[in-house]
């Protein structure tokens, strides 16, 4: 061969489980120094550790009924106090925050998986589709999210299952747009032509090469709808049209609170605080992570 | 020191860093030059060489993230780098203007012309109506057409080169000691290019403007400039009056980049000579000459001591111990250029690829609103009744200005672009109206490279994937996959090291590499090649060149390239089709061609193309104007608007291809020297 091998800088080749890796962590140090993405960060790491251990950080049984303790003040034996059954908040609310969880990881991951295959659909697809998609997704958009939860809780049982259709109904034309954006810009680009000249089918030019071009902005957009989909629950809860008594949510408490709110201030304040938490925790690090990865919004590195 | 009135911009000894989150990168060093008034000075180098950065920093318009640890800009004078905002506004866009690279968008596109031009003006105290009679006066000098109603129009309403004489407008309009010219021809056409740079020269002279010209492209600033700066790696190596630097350059790195013009090398033979390696890592600077490592005529001293420049006479200065007469031990060194093997084939194999009659037809409206607006024809046509043939082990050349539908070619070849009409016959099946499935067997025998060398790589893939996945498109199962994929690799002078990089990792021809190893990977046939060598370095352009010759000789393969760069397809083509508005006007021997071209479209472009020549500055334009509108193509001949010979009868007739000499046609009433079929016709 007359033409001299090219050898990089760097003669160790690294394999590519371990450059992931490393840009994993350069991510996660970039991210942790902005403020904000590092406040968020922990909030969203202690919201999933407390849901998921919620058995291990509290002695009481949500569900067990003290009556003679009912609207106790915070203390020792009961950290915020007990409601107006006797049951202890603090493990309510942990108990709440399962719940907020289930519905952040299978609500959001539908929304996500539903509006980046409909929303690439209408990208890469024919016009008709595409016209036909956008006005589904747009004609879901313009229900208020509640009004139209009321309208289904009206036809169908108030369930953890149908919380999620509604949020889902709400969410993924948001992720559908975006997904269809993204692929009409990719649609034409060089290297979607270089794998159709080279023979590719469509499924493999649309999941190998456009997928992980689409996905980004959709898991930032994820990040963000975390907070969202816990105030549906919470909002529909309030009504006494999400999780029905006597488990445990966020929503449920607040509705309890309210009613005895003349008596003690404390279930108000122990149902609002997660919501009001998890949604700045969840925004903080979306928008985070959206300034790491826009190149445009970061300083020249 | 005293200022030098004589000097517009005297630049003493500057420093440039950037900070970045690696170190900091040292982008220019030491770098002087200066400006004399009312002359012209080109900055030359590769990528990565500190052009961009020199230019931003004298109005003081770099990143954030640039600091000037040293030096001074000296602008009739003053130090910029010592005024604050208020100061350098006064300068920007008054005294010093400035003309871009990418002239679709160096303009803002919500705000027409017209009130661009006027805004621009602010300092002066006119009135709107006469800042808009200057700005229209301006426009015309720059040869817009119409000027007075098109004034009104937005950014996108004209064309590129159109697009880049505004800017140029704009640049002037305020009357400026000094404008900077980055690459303003780069994204143009050659025509385009040759236009501008005669409206540069002509309005330099006739307003008395001093110009500075940063290019990579040595015809231009042989064309165009009185001095040359030629950088590399953030220092100026050389410098030195245009014949100084073209007829007697001084500095190996100089002697180099000349040398790898393909326009220099006229002779027939595929290798070009190339400059191996590249633009180091500025973030640690040697103690060493910063070229020692490319360089073919380096000595012991080299390695030790970073060279000052020295005075070699007047006009001419140079960075390097061989001006200085500092040598030491030669340090061994193998002879870059790859000898011989650049033989052209004697004769080419049976057909491998037929097109006869191909149209190629884009929808201009849709179906429903067609109707609806009473268009019958709602079609352009890309690519209009050509017919060539390709034979086995040959390479066929396509050229044209953008627009003429070679890409639309290229295209329709492959599989990219439905075929109106027309036959496209590949190794004996015929690929028009073919069923997908067996259309993908026949596609496994070509494959296509395309213009931008990363932008045409998957971005999250890494290179191996990239390389081995025409395999698994086509459900091969290979034995032993890490062999082939060092196999291809290793075909392309890629090593291993290069598996798991990503594109954006990738310089430029290492991605351009990926590519080819990627179009070679089933072993094709053909090879159709859309610009290979654009967005390249001269340098990379002969390596990639030379590569592409190796590998049609060691595997047979065709090629159809696909180029508005003349010289660079001049060494790689058997033959040259040159086409205009869709249509083929002129197919011949690549010698024929260019020595003997008889279409007068051909000739232009011909001599459109610079040469690195101060010597040989062109003097008359060869052709003006640029490609008419698909939708509006001129009656008879198509060509009879620009063309420097039409006569009446180019209007109303178009012509047909016909026999010019063996193997050589051309669609033209009446062919360039050729008197005796001048007569008959």
């Amino acid at each position: 061969m007359a033409v001299a091998p090219d050898v990089p800088s760097s003669s160790l080749p690294e394999t590519p489980a371990a450059r992931r890796a490393r840009a994993f962590w350069q991510g996660l140090k970039e991210l942790t120094r902005n403020p904000f993405g590092a406040v968020g960060l922990v909030i969203v790491v202690l919201f999933f550790l407390s849901a998921l251990f919620a058995p291990y950080l509290t002695p009481y049984d949500p569900y067990a009924l003290d009556v003679p303790s009912r609207l106790a003040r915070p203390s020792f034996e009961h950290l915020l106090g007990t409601d107006q059954l006797g049951r202890d908040t603090f493990t309510r609310v942990l108990y709440g925050g399962r719940i907020a969880m289930q519905l952040a990881l299978v609500a959001v991951t539908a929304a996500l998986v539903i509006g980046l295959v409909l929303g690439m659909i209408a990208g890469y697809g024919p016009r008709w589709l595409d016209s036909i998609l956008i006005l589904v997704f747009d004609t879901l958009r313009s229900f208020p999210t509640i009004i139209m939860g009321l309208a289904i809780v009206a036809v169908t049982q108030p369930s953890l299952t149908v919380i999620m259709v509604i949020f889902v109904l709400h969410a993924a034309p948001a992720f559908g747009r975006i997904a269809r954006t993204q692929t009409m810009a990719l649609k034409n680009t060089e290297f979607i032509l270089a794998e159709k000249s080279l023979g590719a089918r469509t499924p493999l030019v649309l999941t190998r090469h456009m997928m992980p071009n689409v996905l980004g902005p959709l898991l930032i957009l994820a990040a963000m709808d975390v907070p969202v989909v816990v105030t549906v629950e919470a909002g529909l809860s309030f009504l006494g049209l999400g999780i029905q008594p006597p488990t445990a949510s966020w929503g449920g408490i607040l509705k309890e609170g309210y009613s005895v709110l003349r008596e003690t201030p404390w279930l108000v304040i122990a149902g609002g605080m997660p919501l009001v938490l998890t949604t700045l925790g969840f925004t903080f690090l979306g928008e985070a992570l959206r300034d790491s990865f826009d190149p445009k919004l970061r300083e020249a590195r | 020191m005293t200022p030098t009135m004589t000097d517009v911009l005297d630049i003493r000894k500057l420093s440039v860093e950037y900070a970045t989150a690696r170190g900091a990168v040292h982008a220019l060093r030491d770098v002087s030059l200066c400006v004399p008034r009312k002359k012209t000075v080109g900055i030359v180098g590769e990528s990565g060489c500190g052009k961009s950065t020199l230019i931003a920093s004298i109005l003081h318009l770099m990143s954030r993230n640039a600091r000037v640890p040293a030096g001074q800009i000296l602008f009739n004078g003053i130090d910029t780098l010592t005024l604050g905002e208020d100061a350098l506004r006064d300068l920007r866009g008054n005294k010093v203007s400035m003309v871009f690279q990418d002239p679709m968008t160096a303009q803002n596109p919500v705000i027409p012309i017209a009130r661009q031009m006027v805004d621009i003006q602010y300092r002066e105290r006119l009135s709107t109506e006469e800042k808009r009679k200057r700005a229209v006066a301006m426009l015309r000098r720059v040869g817009i057409p119409d000027p007075e109603s098109r004034i009104d129009g937005y950014p996108h309403e004209f064309s590129g080169g159109m697009r880049q004489r505004i800017s140029i407008a704009m640049a002037l309009l305020v009357r400026p000691d000094l404008l900077i010219a980055d690459e303003p021809t780069t994204a143009l056409d050659v025509n385009m290019e040759a236009q501008i740079i005669f409206l540069l020269r002509e309005l330099q002279q006739e307003f008395g403007t001093s110009l500075l010209f940063a290019s990579h492209n040595l015809g231009l600033i042989a064309e165009l400039c009185d001095d040359v700066v030629v950088m590399y790696a953030g220092e100026v190596v050389e410098r030195g009056s245009v014949r100084d630097i073209f007829h007697e350059p001084q500095h190996p790195y100089t002697q180099r980049l000349l040398e790898c013009d393909p326009a220099l090398v006229k002779d027939g033979r595929r290798t070009l000579p190339t400059i191996p390696g590249r633009v180091p890592d500025l973030r640690v600077i040697p103690e060493a000459c910063i070229f020692e490592a490319r360089c073919h005529k380096a000595f012991s001293v080299c390695r030790e001591r970073h060279p000052a420049p020295v005075e070699i006479s007047d006009t001419q200065s140079v960075r390097c111990h061989l001006a200085s007469g500092l040598t030491g031990a030669p340090v061994r060194r193998a002879e870059p250029r790859p000898q011989g093997g650049g033989l052209r084939r004697k004769h080419a194999g049976e057909p491998l690829l037929a097109v006869e009659n191909l149209r190629v037809r884009y929808r201009t409206e849709g179906f429903l609103k067609a109707l609806a607006s009473g268009n019958r024809d709602p079609f352009l046509d890309g690519v209009k009744q050509v017919s060539l043939m390709l034979r086995r082990g040959e390479t066929l050349g396509l050229v044209g200005e953008s627009g003429s539908g070679k890409t639309s070619l290229g295209r329709a070849i492959i599989g990219l672009t439905p075929c109106h009409s027309g036959s496209i016959r590949f190794d004996g099946t015929e690929l028009v109206g073919l069923p997908d499935a067996e259309y993908n067997l026949q596609r496994r025998k070509m494959a296509m490279m395309f213009q931008d060398p990363i932008a045409s790589l998957s971005p999250r893939r890494t290179a191996r994937s990239l390389v081995m996945e025409p395999f698994e498109i086509h459900g091969i199962k290979l034995e032993d996959e890490d062999a082939e994929a060092e196999r291809l690799f290793a075909m392309v002078g890629l090593s291993t090291a290069f598996f798991n990089r990503y594109p954006h990792e990738l310089s430029g021809g290492q991605a351009r590499r990926v590519g080819a190893a990627r179009a070679l990977a089933l072993s094709p046939e053909l090879i159709i090649a859309d610009e290979p060598t654009a967005g390249l370095d001269t340098s990379v352009q002969g390596e990639i060149l030379n590569l592409m010759g190796e590998l049609q000789r060691e595997h047979g393969l065709s090629y159809l390239v696909i180029s508005h760069n003349l010289p660079a397809i001049r060494h790689i083509s058997d033959r040259i089709g040159v086409m205009y508005l869709g249509r083929l006007v002129e197919e011949g021997p690549v010698a024929e061609i260019f020595e003997n071209p008889a279409h007068p479209y051909t000739r232009a472009l011909i001599e459109g193309t610079p040469h690195p020549d101060p010597d040989r500055r062109r003097t008359l334009l060869s052709i003006e104007g640029e490609v008419p509108s698909l939708k509006d193509r001129p009656r008879g001949c198509e060509f009879h608007p620009r063309c420097p010979i039409a006569e009446p009868m180019c209007s109303r007739e178009a012509p047909q291809a016909r026999d010019i000499a063996p193997a050589h046609a051309a669609a033209c009433h009446f062919p360039l020297n050729r008197e005796h079929l001048k007569q008959r016709a």
